[in-house]
C-alpha cells in the first residue's frame, strides 16, 4: 500500500516556480515553458496565422549526445555538455509579428559555465537570420544578442562575478521597436550585494527582424560540435552549460516601464494632488479613518480613493460596500494582511518575521477572493510569480529547503497584492545528493506550510502543531479545550502517549486532574502529523522518504513514541490516524463541530477545523483586533457572532469581514 | 563661538520641545477627538473599554516610515532616513497600542519625521512645481519663504498627514513656533523642515 502511495507521489511530477503563463500573453506567438521537456523533446505553443495555438516541438539534435542534457528536473532544460534542441521552421509563428509595432524576446536562463578563456559565443537561443542570444566569457559580457549585423551586449563590469554564474536564474529581455530601436535588459540575479532587478543593459539601432516567408530554424542550447567538450577551454569551444527555463517571443514593443517594472510596494507611493476644494467634512473624516484602519497607511484626505469613499458615504451608500475600495489598496495586502498573517505564522506570535510561505499563502488566498477555509484545507501555496517580479526560484533550494524565495521578495520590496500566484504544495527530499520534489498529497493549507511546520513541528513530541492549530485558527488555547472526559463516554484517554507520566511526582491524581484534560484532545489529534517532521531545514514526510531515520518502520516520526518507559501502557502511534476527542459538552458548544469524526492525516484534521463554528468566529475576532486595534471584549460577543455569520454568508471571503468590521460602530464609533 | 553654540543648543531644545509638545497633541492635534483616549487601548482591562468608541492607536515599528512617506507622497526615503528608521525602530511600539506610547518612542518618531521632511524638501525640489504635492508654486531654490507660502505648505501637509485642514489656532501655533525658535531670517530650508516635522510628529499624523 505504501509503495502505491509512493509511486503516486513520484508520478505527480516536479513543479517549478518559473512560469510564463501564455494566458497572460495575448501577443505571444511562440512559448516554450520546458515544464514537460524530456531528454528527446520539448513541446511548446505557437500561434498560427488563424490565431489558434498549436503545439510546436523542439527535438534534440540527432547528432547530439543524449547524455549532455537533463530535462527531468524542475521544469527546465539543463545542458551539461554540448547539446541542442531544435525546430526546423518557426518562421510562420514569428511572421505574426512582422506588421506589429515591434517584437519582444524573453527567456529565463542560469548559465553555469565559468571558464574565462573562451573567445567564442555560446549559443543559448538562436533564430538564424532573425535573432541570437549568446553567452560569452571572453573577459567580456555574459550576454550578447545579435540582430542582423548589430550586437547588443551587457557590460562586463556588471555581470562578471567570481564564479557566481548560475547561482540564480536571470531574466533576459530583448525588445525591438518597429523603427529599429533595440534594447537588451538583464536581471541582476547573479550579482552579489545588488538589488535583484531587471535593468537596461544596452541599446542600439537595428533593422527590426522580419520573418516574411522565410524558413527560420530555432535552436536552444549550444550547437553540437563533436570535437568540442565542456572541459575544453580552447578558443574553439562553443559549449553552453546551464539551465534554460523558458523562451517566449511576443509581438509588440515593450518600453522601459513595461520591461523594468518591479511591482514594488513602497516605491509605488505616488504624489497626490492637493485640492483645496476637496471634501474635508465628516464623511471625509470617516472615509479617511476607514482607509487607514484597513490599509494601515495614511494618505492625504485628497487621495482619490478617500474622496470617492466620502462622496459615496455622503450619498448614503452602505459603508461596508464603500470599504471595498480599500481592500483593493496595496496597503491592505502589504501591511494589514501581512501583519495579520505573520502573527499566526510563528510560535512567538510576532509580526516581526520575514515573509514566508504561510504569510504569502494567506495573502494570496484573500487577494484572489478565495475561501478562508483554504487556510486549513488548501492544496496550494503562493509564491512570487516570475511574470510579475524579476525573481525566480528553485523549488527545492529556495522554497522547500529554505525561505530564500520569500526573503528575496522582501528584499525586492515586491507588491504582494500583485506578484503572488498559487502553485501546488510540494514536499522535497535529498538522497545521495539528488533532490526530489513531489506534490504533497496530505496538504492542509497553512498547516502544512514550511513556516508552520518549522515553527511547531521542530523537535517536541508532535503535539504543538495541534495546539497551535486550535490556538491560531479557532482562537482556543489548549487550556480552553482541555477536557478530561469525566462522565463523557465519547471523550477517552486511550490516545495519550507513553511519554506522559500517569503519576507525576507519584501522584496519580495530578495526572487525572491536570495533565489529562489537555492531553485527551491534544493526543487524540496529534496522530494527524505523525508522518511529518522537521529536520535539516525542510519538512520531512515519511511517505516520500521511508528511508529517513527520522521515521520508524511504520513511517511515524520517532518523536511520537519516544520516552516510552514513562508509561509503557500508553498509546503507540502506528500511523497518521487521529481521534477527535474534543467532543465533550464544553467543546461541542465552543467549537461547534460539523460532524466530528476520526480521520487520517493533516488534510482531514484541517478540514474538521475549517468546518467548525469556532473558525469563522476566530477569524472575526482576529480581524477585529487587526482593524479595531484591541481584542473584542465579552460584551461584544454578539457582534463577533454576527461578523462570523457575515464571513459564512460571504463564502468565507475574508475581505468582506475586514470591510464589515472596519466600518462598524463597535470599531470606529458612531 | 560660545554664543553660537548656545544659540544652536537653544534652537535644538526649542525645536524638540515644540515637536514634542505638538507630538503629544496639546497644541495642534485632536488628541481628544478619538474620544476613547488611552483607556480604550488594547491591553487594558475590559472594565476600561468604552464600547462603541474608536480605540486610539498609533503607527507602529514596522510601518512607521511607510505611513509617513505615504502621506507626504515620498517614493524613496533616503539612505540617511532609512538609517534613522533602523536606529529608532526599537523604541517604537510593536503594535501601535496607545498603552505602548513612550517618551523615547515620541523622540524617535520626531527624529524620523525630521529626516522624512528633509527628504520631502529634496525630492520636491527636483520636481516641476505642478508635480509637487506640498510645495506647489513655491520657489524652493529661494533663500527664504514668505509667511503666506509657509502657511500654504502647512495646509497641504495637514491635509496630507492629518487628513484634514488645520485650524487657525493650529496654524498660528506652528508659525509662532517656527519664528520663535528659528527667528524670521532662518531661511526656507529650516522653516520648512521645522514646520513639517512639527506636523509629521504630532499625534494626528501618528494615529492610525
Amino acid at each position: 500500500m505504501r509503495k502505491l502511495i509512493w509511486l503516486t507521489l513520484l508520478i505527480s511530477g516536479p513543479l517549478f516556480a518559473v512560469e510564463l503563463d501564455d494566458s497572460d500573453r495575448g501577443d505571444t506567438v511562440l512559448y516554450f515553458p520546458f515544464n514537460d521537456a524530456t531528454l528527446d523533446q520539448a513541446v511548446g505553443k505557437g500561434l498560427n496565422s488563424n490565431g489558434q495555438q498549436e503545439n510546436v516541438v523542439l527535438e534534440r539534435d540527432q547528432d547530439s549526445q543524449k547524455t549532455g542534457v537533463r530535462a527531468d528536473d524542475n521544469g527546465h532544460i539543463h545542458f551539461d555538455t554540448e547539446n541542442s534542441f531544435r525546430n526546423s521552421n518557426v518562421g510562420p509563428y514569428l511572421k505574426q509579428c512582422d506588421n506589429s509595432d515591434g517584437v519582444t524576446f524573453e527567456t529565463w536562463v542560469a548559465p553555469e559555465h565559468t571558464k574565462d578563456s573562451t573567445t567564442k559565443n555560446d549559443i543559448i537561443v538562436n533564430f538564424p537570420g532573425y535573432l541570437t542570444l549568446y553567452q560569452h566569457y571572453d573577459n567580456g559580457p555574459l550576454y550578447k544578442v545579435t540582430i542582423g549585423n548589430e550586437t547588443l551586449e551587457t557590460d562586463p563590469n556588471v555581470l562578471k562575478g567570481n564564479g557566481e554564474y548560475g547561482s540564480r536564474p536571470q531574466k533576459v529581455v530583448v525588445s525591438i521597436r518597429k523603427d529599429g530601436l533595440a534594447k537588451l535588459y538583464v536581471s541582476s540575479g547573479v550579482e552579489p550585494n545588488k538589488e535583484n532587478v531587471i535593468i537596461l543593459r544596452d541599446q542600439a539601432n537595428v533593422s527590426m527582424p522580419k520573418a516574411g516567408s522565410n524558413s527560420i530554424r530555432m535552436t536552444v542550447g549550444n550547437i553540437y560540435a563533436p570535437n568540442y567538450r565542456l572541459e575544453d577551454t580552447s578558443e574553439n569551444s562553443r559549449t553552453f552549460a546551464g539551465k534554460i527555463y523558458n523562451v517566449a517571443v511576443s509581438c509588440g514593443y515593450q518600453d522601459d516601464e513595461e520591461v523594468t517594472k518591479v511591482y514594488g510596494f513602497k516605491n509605488k507611493i505616488e504624489k497626490v494632488s492637493i485640492n483645496p476644494n476637496a471634501r474635508t467634512d465628516a464623511y471625509a473624516e470617516k472615509a479617511a479613518t476607514i482607509y487607514r484602519r484597513i490599509a494601515s497607511v495614511k494618505v492625504p484626505v485628497d487621495h482619490p480613493v478617500v474622496q470617492e469613499m466620502a462622496n459615496r458615504l455622503a450619498q448614503g451608500e452602505d459603508a461596508a460596500q464603500v470599504a471595498k475600495l480599500v481592500t483593493e489598496e496595496k496597503g491592505f495586502y502589504n501591511v494589514t494582511l501581512r501583519d495579520f498573517a505573520a502573527e499566526l505564522s510563528n510560535r512567538e506570535e510576532t509580526i516581526n518575521v520575514p515573509l514566508n510561505d504561510f504569510i504569502a499563502t494567506l495573502i494570496g488566498i484573500v487577494k484572489d477572493d478565495r475561501s478562508a477555509k483554504l487556510f486549513l484545507t488548501g492544496t496550494e501555496i503562493y509564491y512570487g510569480d516570475s511574470k510579475k517580479v524579476p525573481l525566480s526560484a528553485e523549488v527545492y533550494d529556495d522554497i522547500i529547503n529554505s525561505n530564500k524565495h520569500y526573503e528575496q521578495l522582501d528584499e525586492l520590496n515586491a507588491d504582494l497584492s500583485v506578484v503572488l500566484s498559487p502553485m501546488p504544495q510540494q514536499i522535497g527530499k535529498k538522497s545521495d545528493g539528488v533532490e526530489t520534489v513531489s506534490r504533497n498529497t496530505d496538504a492542509a493549507g497553512l498547516l502544512t506550510t514550511r513556516a508552520f511546520i518549522s515553527a511547531h513541528h521542530i523537535a517536541g513530541t508532535g503535539r504543538r502543531p495541534v495546539e497551535f492549530a486550535f490556538r491560531e485558527f479557532l482562537c482556543l488555547p489548549i487550556d480552553q479545550i482541555a477536557d478530561s472526559g469525566k462522565g463523557d463516554a465519547y471523550v477517552l484517554d486511550n490516545r495519550i502517549g507513553r511519554d506522559i507520566d500517569r503519576a507525576p511526582g507519584g501522584e496519580a491524581s495530578k495526572f487525572e486532574n491536570n495533565c489529562k484534560a489537555c492531553h485527551v484532545p491534544m493526543d487524540g489529534f496529534r496522530g494527524a502529523f505523525a508522518y511529518y517532521s522537521w529536520v535539516d531545514s525542510r519538512i520531512n514526510y515519511s511517505l516520500m522518504e521511508p528511508e529517513n531515520e527520522e521515521f520508524d518502520s511504520n513511517g511515524v516520526a520517532t518523536k511520537f513514541n519516544e520516552n516510552s518507559d514513562m508509561y509503557p501502557g500508553g498509546y503507540v502511534t502506528i500511523d497518521n490516524s487521529f481521534k477527535n476527542y474534543a467532543i465533550g459538552k464544553k467543546n461541542m458548544a465552543q467549537i461547534g463541530w460539523d460532524n466530528p469524526s476520526s480521520g487520517v492525516g493533516v488534510k482531514d484534521f484541517g478540514r474538521q477545523l475549517a468546518n467548525t463554528e469556532a473558525f469563522p468566529r476566530c477569524m472575526a475576532k482576529r480581524v477585529y483586533k487587526s482593524v479595531c486595534k484591541r481584542e473584542p471584549v465579552a460584551a461584544e460577543d454578539d457582534f463577533i457572532e454576527k461578523m462570523a455569520d457575515v464571513l459564512k454568508n460571504e463564502q468565507y471571503n475574508l475581505k468582506r469581514l475586514f470591510e464589515n468590521i472596519a466600518v462598524s460602530k463597535e470599531c470606529i464609533g458612531g | 563661538m560660545n554664543k553660537r553654540n548656545r544659540q544652536i543648543k537653544i534652537g535644538i531644545s526649542l525645536f524638540l520641545s515644540a515637536a514634542f509638545m505638538l507630538g503629544f497633541g496639546h497644541a495642534c492635534s485632536q488628541f481628544a477627538a478619538d474620544g476613547s483616549g488611552l483607556v480604550n487601548s488594547s491591553g487594558f482591562g475590559e472594565d476600561n473599554i468604552i464600547l462603541n468608541e474608536k480605540t486610539v492607536s498609533t503607527v507602529y515599528a514596522k510601518q512607521a516610515l511607510q505611513s509617513m512617506s505615504s502621506c507626504l507622497g515620498i517614493a524613496n526615503p533616503s539612505m540617511a532616513t532609512q538609517k534613522t528608521y533602523e536606529d529608532v525602530q526599537q523604541s517604537i511600539s510593536e503594535r501601535g497600542n496607545a498603552k505602548e506610547v513612550t517618551a523615547p518612542m515620541m523622540m524617535g518618531l520626531t527624529s524620523l519625521a525630521g529626516d522624512v521632511c528633509r527628504d520631502l524638501l529634496e525630492e520636491e525640489a527636483g520636481l516641476a512645481s505642478a508635480d509637487r504635492q506640498i510645495f506647489e508654486n513655491i520657489d524652493l531654490s529661494a533663500d527664504d519663504i514668505s509667511e503666506e507660502e509657509l502657511a500654504l505648505s502647512i495646509n497641504r501637509m495637514a491635509r496630507s498627514c492629518w487628513q484634514r485642514n488645520e485650524t487657525d489656532q493650529e496654524l498660528g501655533a506652528i508659525l509662532d513656533s517656527v519664528y520663535d525658535a528659528l527667528g524670521s531670517d532662518a531661511g526656507l530650508r529650516k522653516k520648512v523642515i521645522y514646520s513639517c516635522t512639527a506636523i509629521l510628529a504630532s499625534f494626528d499624523s501618528l494615529k492610525l
